[in-house]
Parts: C-alpha cells; structure tokens; sequence
C-alpha cells in the first residue's frame, strides 16, 4: 500500500511538471523552478521524517531494532507502522504491541510535522514524555496506553490543540492535570486511568465542550469535582472512580443530558445524592458505592428512566427507598447494601420487571417483604440478609425460576420456607439462617440439581430430613443446625458425594449414624452433636481422609471408638464427648498427627490411657475427663510441649503425674476425683518416690477436696470454633 | 455474616475488567467504546479485604487438587469458604491448608489478617522466601509453614508475634541466623527449626531455655549462645 501511494504521488508530481511546462513556457521557468521548490521541500521534508525515526531506532534495545528491520532505506512509507499521505510525507506511526523498549527523548518531534495519528499502547516505553511532543501540531489521535512512562506531562503537550483522542492511561505518569487542558478543545475522548496523577481537577475542564468520555480512574486526585463539569454538554461516560476525591457530587451533574456512565465511587465523597440527578435521562449505569454520601436516595431519581445498572452500596445513606423507583423499568441491578437505610421495601419494587439483582442486606430495613416481589420474574439473586426484616418470607418467589442465590439471613422472618422455593430448581445459593422459621423441612424442600450452599441453621424448622438430600449432587454445604429436626438421618446423604460441611446439630435427631456417611470423600467437617443418635459410631468414617473436625458429642452413642478413626490422617478436632462410648481408648488415636483438639470426656472408656497418645506432638486440649479410665499417666506425655489444657478429672487414675507444662499452672479442677494421682498440684498429694509406672506401687490416695460439680465443660462447635459455654446455647451465627 | 452476591457479583469492579483502555488494539469505533459498557455487568472482587487477601494468596497457588475451589471472591466475605474459619464477626482466624499439594510463592497480603490466629500451610510445596509482614499477625497462636521448600531467612519481624506459642519451620531450605529477637516471644512454646540450611548460633534466652535440641537439628549451627564464651553470632 504504502509503496503504491508513494508511486501515485511521484506520477501525480510529474504529471502536474509537465501540464504546467506544456502549457505556460513563458512562467514555465519560474513555475516550475517554485515546484521543484516544492518537491524539493517535500523532498527534505521526507528526508528529515526518515532520519528522526532512524535516530530514534537506533536509541532502541536491540529486540526492538530487530522488530524494526524493515526500517532501512529512504521509503520510509513502506515500513513497519508508518503511514503516508499522498504527497509521502509521514501520517501515522502505528507500533502498538509491539515490544518496543526504550525513550521517546532521541524522537525528534519537530522533524514529523505532519503525524495525525501516533499509536504507542503496549509497550515498554519508560522515561518521560519529551515537550518535543507540543511540535505534533495536527496530531488528532495520541494513544500511549500501557507502558513505563513516567514523570510529569510536559507543559508544551497541551498546546496539542488539534487531538481528538488522548489515552495515557496504564502508565506511572504524575503530576496534577493542569488548567490548559482547556486548550484542547477538540477532544473526545481522554484517558488518563491507571497513573499516580495528583492534585485536582482543574476547573477549566468544564471547558471541554467536545468531551465524549472522560476516564480519570485509579489515580491520586484529590479535591472536589468541580461545578464547572456541568458544562461539558458533549459528555457521555464520566468515570472518577477509585481516587481521593471529597466534598460533595454537584448538582451540577444534572445538566449532563448525555450523561450515561457515571462512576465515582472509592472516593471519599459525602454530602447527599443531588436531585438533579432526575434529570438525567439517558443515564444507565450509575455507581457511587464506597463513599461516605449521607441523606435519603432522592425520590428524584425516579427520573432517570434509563437506568439499567444502580450501585450506591457502603456509604452512610439514611431514609427509606423511594417509591419512585418504581419508574425504572430498565433496572436490571440494585446493590445497596451496607448502608443505613430503613423502612419497608416499597410494593412499587414489583414494577421492576428486569430486575435480576437486588442486593438490600446489611441496612436497618424493617417491615414485611412486599409480595408484589413475586411479580420479578427475572430476579437470578435477592439478598435480603442481615436487616429487620419481619413477617413471612415472600411466598411467590422464583415465579420466573431464575433466582439462584437467596439470603434472608439474619432477620426476624417467621413462617414457613417459602412454596415458591419448593419447585424453584434454579436455586445455587440459600441462605435463611438465624430467623423464626417455623415449617415442616421437608415440605419446604423440593429437588435442587444446582444447589451448593443451603444454610437454615438457627430456626424453629421441624419434620424429618427428606431422603431427596441425596440428589443434591452439587451441594457442598448443608447446615441445618439448631432446629427441631426429627426423625433419622436418611442414609441418601451418603450420596451427595460433593459434600464438605455437614452440620445436623442441636436438633432432635433420632436413629443411628449411617455408616453411608462414609461415601462422602470430600467431606470436611461432621457435626451431629447435641442430638439423641444412638448405636456406634460407623468405622466407614475411617476412609474419609480429608475430614478434619469431628464433633458428635452429646448423643447417646455407644460401642467402642472405632480404631479405624485413626485413618483420618486429617483429624484436627475429634470430639466424642458426652457419650456412652465404652471400652478403651484406640492406640490407633495416636496416628492422628493433626490433632489439635481431642475431647472424650464425659462417657464410659476403659482401660489405660495408651502412653502412644504422647506422639501427638501438635495435641493442644485434651479432655479424658469424667470416665473410668485406670492405670497412671506414661511418662511418654511428659514431652508433649503444645498440651496447654489438659483435664483427667474423675476418672480412677493413680500414680504421678507427667511433668507436663499443661500440669505446673493447672489447678486441682483438672485432676481430682481419681483413685491416687499424685504431684505438684495444689490440693494433690506430693508423690512419695519418683515416678512410678504401672499399679504395682502403692500410692497414697489424693486428698478429695469438696465436691462441687459446677466444672465448665470445653464445649467446641463445627467448622473449628470453639468457646466455653454451657451446652443446648443458641450457636453463633458467622 | 456472609450473603452471597453469587450471580452477578456484589459489586460491578473498578479493576480489573471494566477499563475502557482495553480498546488498546487502537481500533477506535463506537463499539470499542461501549465495551467497558457491557463490562460493567461482569463480576469483580467484593470490597472485603480479608477475602481480597486471602483472594490474592489464591492467585499466586498451583492448586491441582481444586481445595481452593470454594474460594469465591465475589461473595461478600470468605467466611464460607472451606479451609477458612471465621469468629462471630465475621474475621478470618484460621486458614488451615496443610498437606493440600498447593505449591508456589507466599506473597505479604496475608499479613493483613488482623485476627489470624492458625496459620497453617504445613507439607505442600510452597517455595519463595516467607514474607516479613506477616510479622503484623498480631494474634497468630500457631504458625506451620514446616515440610515445604521455604528459602530465605526467617524474618527479624516475626518478634512483634506476640502471641505465637507454636512456631514450625522444619524441613524447609531457610538460611541465614535465628533472629535473636525470637527470645522476646515470651509465649513461643514450641519452635522446630530443624532440617533447613541454618546458620548462627542458636539464643538461649526467653522461651528458647526450654526447647529441645532436636528443634534445631540438621541445620548449620554453631551451638547455642555461651554467654561470655561464644557470643551470639549476628551474621553468617
């Protein structure tokens, strides 16, 4: 192309010599001696153009010049990037993505004077942008985008007066944007996203009439947005987002009638929401989240009849939504959550037919969910949570079966689980723990092939757990913890082999464990406490290898611990407490090298305490109390460095105690009521000899000191928390 | 108190996706413009910062058994996320991934975890030096970072973990002394530095009276600190 151009250009030269030599022989002579001036000059001209960039390769690393080996010769319109006009004087110089390395400062400007375009985005250019660069009088396109620039923008740059489009952005440029920015009158489009700019925005900006976008975010600017930019009538995207910006968004805004992007937020913006905004009719997505803005959202914004997006989340916004909101047939996005706003949802909300997120949780809203919600059928995701919500979860919901994640967690909802939800198999997400929710489960539940979370802990659910659990084939969390669930549990769960966290607890669950349980190979967590399970504890839980806590305490199981338990090489927490488990405690125990917590008390164990359970060199709490364990403590516990709480109370040890650091600050809670231990402890009996092993030495019996029962219980909940408390306590939500 | 924002996300991002700098191809069209538009609707890491922590730690880990596969960012925080505890107000404590076959670089975000208290990376195959602002975990209890490929020195830092009391870094390749501000760890009560490249001696003050010899075996070390005899060795 560029070599055809340079052709027609020479032919056009020459055609134009002779017509004028044919045709005038008396001005021929001077005529033609000025246009051979004039091919002179274009001649010099492209002479220069070639020797500025061949200076400029030159001062590039070697993998550029190499990039650049068409460059060589004097036809410069053939190279690489470069673009003519029809006179072969270099137009645009296009290099973008093209690994060049190195400065713009061996670029000699002055000898380009008729570059338009210059595309330099993608690069590894570093080093400042040289005021050689205010010489580019007719340059309309300028986009340096995603390099290494660094330093200020020359104060020559903004005599550019011609530029239509400047994108600087992706760069570590600095500085603060200068009031000539106003010069640049023709400009477009402007990008200065992605630097380290400072200051404010100057005020002149409203000046830019021809303004079309205006991008501006992840710098440094500081001060308020300028009034001024109410001016700038040309402008359709104004994103301001993730500065330091302050003081509060002008009214001005409002004039922008073009305006359909607006972005401010991650600012530090306060002050309330302008009115004005209803004025802006093609406004469609509007983002003002993570500031300090404070007030009521403006019954005003009814007007902006266009918006499809609305995002005013993590601010200080007070007052109810307006019902005005009703107007925004377009909205397909409402976020905003973690404010403090009140109120009832408006009924006006199930006028929203496109509204597929609305995200209120986190605020002070109050009363009952409007069930004109029903009327949403493309809603994919509805958080309500963690608000004031009252009254009973809106029947009707999932009518369009869209809704995939749903939380009304943390409310004071009442009522059954919705029937909407029963056929709603969309459903990936719910959330509705710590409500009053009072309904039979299994009614409430119908068949989710897409379900991974279901969360309904803390409610006053009853009826039994449905066998149809188990075609959850993606679930992944199931926490029904703290209800009044009865009945068994369904060996079906066995087959929701996806599932990591299974917390059944503090419900009324009858029946045994199912030894299916031991399908679930993913299964992290199992926590069944506080029930009334009876028979053994399955030895199938043996070949779960990534189960890491444990907890089935407080069931009326019986039979010994399975040995095969010490296969779960994972084990972080085992707690079997509160029990009838009988017979002695496994050696197998000690294979648990994870082992943080490991809590037996409180059933019938027999038998020594097998000295192997000194190997568990990470054990931190270990609870053997209240059970009829006999013989003394083998000195292999005497290195166990990470004890720090150790309880063997009540049980029928004797001999000495191990020199364990959990023993020297322990009181006599933790030892009496056995049949002879003896040591350091206050209240115990100081041993007569050294320590002995085994029952053969007589030892004279511990001193029994009262007898008051009120001993704290080390109680310790699902997914690894743990705190002291009384059992049957409401559990913490989180 | 976590509510997932799962569909479209929580929040429409200000980094990464919607830059209207994408059109960097220099095509300058209407529908070049308008595609940060439509960007605008794709998902972006929640304003959470603990879960843009640990979110970030994600990044920089080859996972090939998927145990980070609950790790989803765009919900609002990483409470329920498998491997991560969190306490009643929602504040990551625990982050338990030992022996899960992760491998690659620690990097310094996790040291923004305020309320961190068990820290376990143990037996993976985690390389690169260990970060010297986890130095902030102010109310880390348990640190396992043992049986990885760890190099680098155990950072000075690590005496501001006021309240560490388990300490294990064996079987890496860490270099350099033991920092002889660990002494000041007055709850440290295990610390097993043993099989690494170690240098130095070993301090005899504070916590360090009582640990065994095995917690420094297979290393480099010139012997503990004889006071008046063999000083403390502050370089090797």
């Amino acid at each position: 192309m560029a070599s055809s151009q340079k052709q027609l250009s020479m032919s056009f030269l020459a055609y134009v010599l002779l017509m004028l030599v044919h045709q005038m022989p008396c001005l021929a002579s001077s005529r033609s001696s000025s246009l051979a001036a004039i091919v002179g000059a274009s001649n010099q001209t492209v002479n220069e153009e070639v020797e500025a960039l061949l200076t400029w390769k030159s001062n590039l690393d070697s993998q550029s010049r190499s990039t650049l080996s068409s460059w060589n010769g004097s036809n410069a319109c053939s190279w690489r990037g470069i673009g003519c006009d029809p006179l072969g004087s270099i137009t645009s110089l296009n290099l973008s993505d093209s690994a060049i390395r190195g400065t713009l400062y061996h670029l000699n400007f002055s000898q380009l004077p008729n570059l338009v375009t210059l595309k330099l985005a993608n690069n590894s250019l570093f080093g400042n942008i040289p005021p050689g660069i205010g010489n580019l009088t007719k340059l309309t396109y300028l986009n340096m985008l995603q390099n290494n620039l660094s330093g200020n923008i020359p104060t020559q740059f903004w005599s550019l007066g011609s530029l239509q489009i400047l994108d600087l952005s992706h760069n570590n440029l600095t500085g603060s944007i200068p009031n000539q920015i106003s010069s640049l009158t023709n400009l477009s489009f402007l990008s200065l996203s992605d630097n380290k700019f400072s200051g404010f925005i100057p005020k002149e900006i409203g000046m830019l009439k021809s303004l079309n976008y205006l991008y501006l975010l992840n710098n440094r600017i500081t001060g308020p947005i300028p009034s001024s930019i109410g001016n700038m009538s040309s402008l359709m995207q104004l994103w301001l987002v993730n500065n330091q910006l302050v003081g509060s968004i002008p009214k001005e805004i409002g004039m922008l009638g073009s305006l359909n992007e607006l972005d401010l937020s991650v600012n530090d913006l306060n002050g309330s929401i302008p009115t004005t905004l209803g004025n802006l009719s093609s406004m469609a997505f509007l983002y003002f989240y993570t500031n300090q803005l404070s007030g009521s959202i403006p019954s005003e914004v009814g007007g902006m009849r266009s918006l499809i997006n609305f995002q005013l989340l993590e601010n200080d916004l007070t007052g109810p939504i307006p019902s005005s909101i009703g107007n925004l047939t377009n909205l397909n996005i409402l976020h905003l959550y973690q404010n403090k706003l009140s109120g009832p949802i408006p009924k006006e909300i199930g006028m929203l037919g496109s509204l597929s997120g609305l995200v209120l949780m986190d605020n002070n809203f109050s009363g009952l969910i409007p069930s004109t919600i029903g009327n949403l059928s493309k809603l994919t995701n509805l958080q309500l949570a963690s608000n004031n919500f009252v009254g009973h979860l809106p029947q009707d919901i999932c009518t369009g079966r869209a809704l995939q994640s749903f939380s009304g967690m943390d409310n004071h909802f009442t009522g059954p689980i919705p029937r909407g939800l029963r056929n709603c198999t969309s459903l990936i997400r719910v959330r509705l723990e710590d409500n009053q929710l009072k309904g039979n489960i299994s009614e409430g539940l119908g068949t989710y092939p897409y379900l991974v979370y279901l969360g309904l802990s803390n409610n006053e659910l009853y009826g039994e757990l449905p066998p149809r659990l188990g075609e959850y084939s993606n679930l992944t969390s199931l926490n029904i913890s703290n209800n009044r669930i009865s009945g068994v549990i369904p060996f079906e769960v066995g087959n929701i082999t996806r599932l990591h966290r299974l917390d059944l607890s503090s419900n009324s669950l009858v029946g045994e464990i199912p030894k299916d349980l031991g399908k679930l190979t993913s299964l992290l967590e199992l926590s069944l406490y506080d029930n009334h399970l009876v028979g053994n504890i399955p030895q199938e839980l043996g070949t779960l290898s990534d189960l890491s806590n444990i907890n089935i305490a407080g069931n009326n199981l019986s039979g010994s611990i399975p040995r095969q338990l010490g296969e779960c090489s994972n084990l972080q927490f085992l707690i079997l407490s509160r029990n009838g488990l009988d017979r002695s405690i496994p050696i197998e125990i000690s294979n648990l090298q994870s082992l943080q917590i490991l809590d037996l008390s409180q059933n019938l164990l027999t038998g020594e305490i097998p000295g192997q359970l000194g190997l568990l060199h990470k054990l931190e709490t270990l609870n053997l109390s209240r059970n009829q364990l006999s013989g003394s403590i083998a000195s292999t516990f005497d290195d166990m460095a990470s004890l720090t709480s150790i309880d063997i109370s009540y049980n029928e040890l004797e001999g000495a105690l191990a020199d364990l650091p959990a023993f020297r600050n322990a009181t006599i809670e933790v030892v009496r009521g056995n049949k002879g231990l003896c040591g350091v402890i206050a209240g115990l009996n100081p041993c007569a000899t050294t320590r002995s092993k085994g029952k053969n030495q007589q030892q004279k019996a511990a001193a029994d000191i009262g007898s008051n029962f009120s001993l704290p219980t080390l109680f310790v909940s699902c997914c690894g928390r743990f705190e002291y408390r009384t059992p049957k306590s409401k559990e913490n939500r989180g | 108190m976590d509510l997932g924002c799962f569909d479209m996300g929580c929040i429409s991002g200000f980094s990464p996706s919607p830059s209207p700098s994408l059109c960097k191809m220099g095509l300058f069209s209407l529908s070049c413009l308008l595609l940060p538009v439509f960007l605008s609707l794709s998902p972006a890491l929640s304003t959470n910062s603990e879960g843009n922590a640990l979110h970030a730690l994600r990044t920089r880990l080859s996972d090939p058994n998927n145990v980070l596969q609950s790790w989803d960012p765009t919900l609002v925080n990483p409470c329920t996320w498998f491997h991560v505890t969190c306490d009643s107000n929602n504040h990551v404590i625990r982050l338990d991934l030992g022996n899960s076959n992760v491998s690659g670089t620690l990097g310094p975000e996790l040291g923004q975890l305020k309320h961190l208290r068990y820290l376990e990376l143990y037996m993976n195959g985690l390389v690169g030096k260990i970060p010297k602002e986890w130095g902030n975990l102010k109310k880390l209890v348990s640190m396992d970072l043992y049986g990885n490929k760890l190099e680098g020195q155990i950072p000075k830092a690590f005496a501001k973990l006021k309240s560490l009391r388990f300490l294990r870094l064996d079987n890496n390749k860490l270099t350099g002394p033991i920092p002889k501000e660990l002494t000041t760890l007055s709850n440290l009560k295990v610390l097993d530095v043993s099989n690494n490249d170690l240098c130095g001696t070993i301090p005899v003050d504070g916590p360090f009276a009582s640990f065994p010899m095995e917690s420094f075996e297979n290393n480099r070390l010139n012997g503990p600190e004889l006071k008046g005899l063999v000083p403390y060795d502050f370089g090797c």
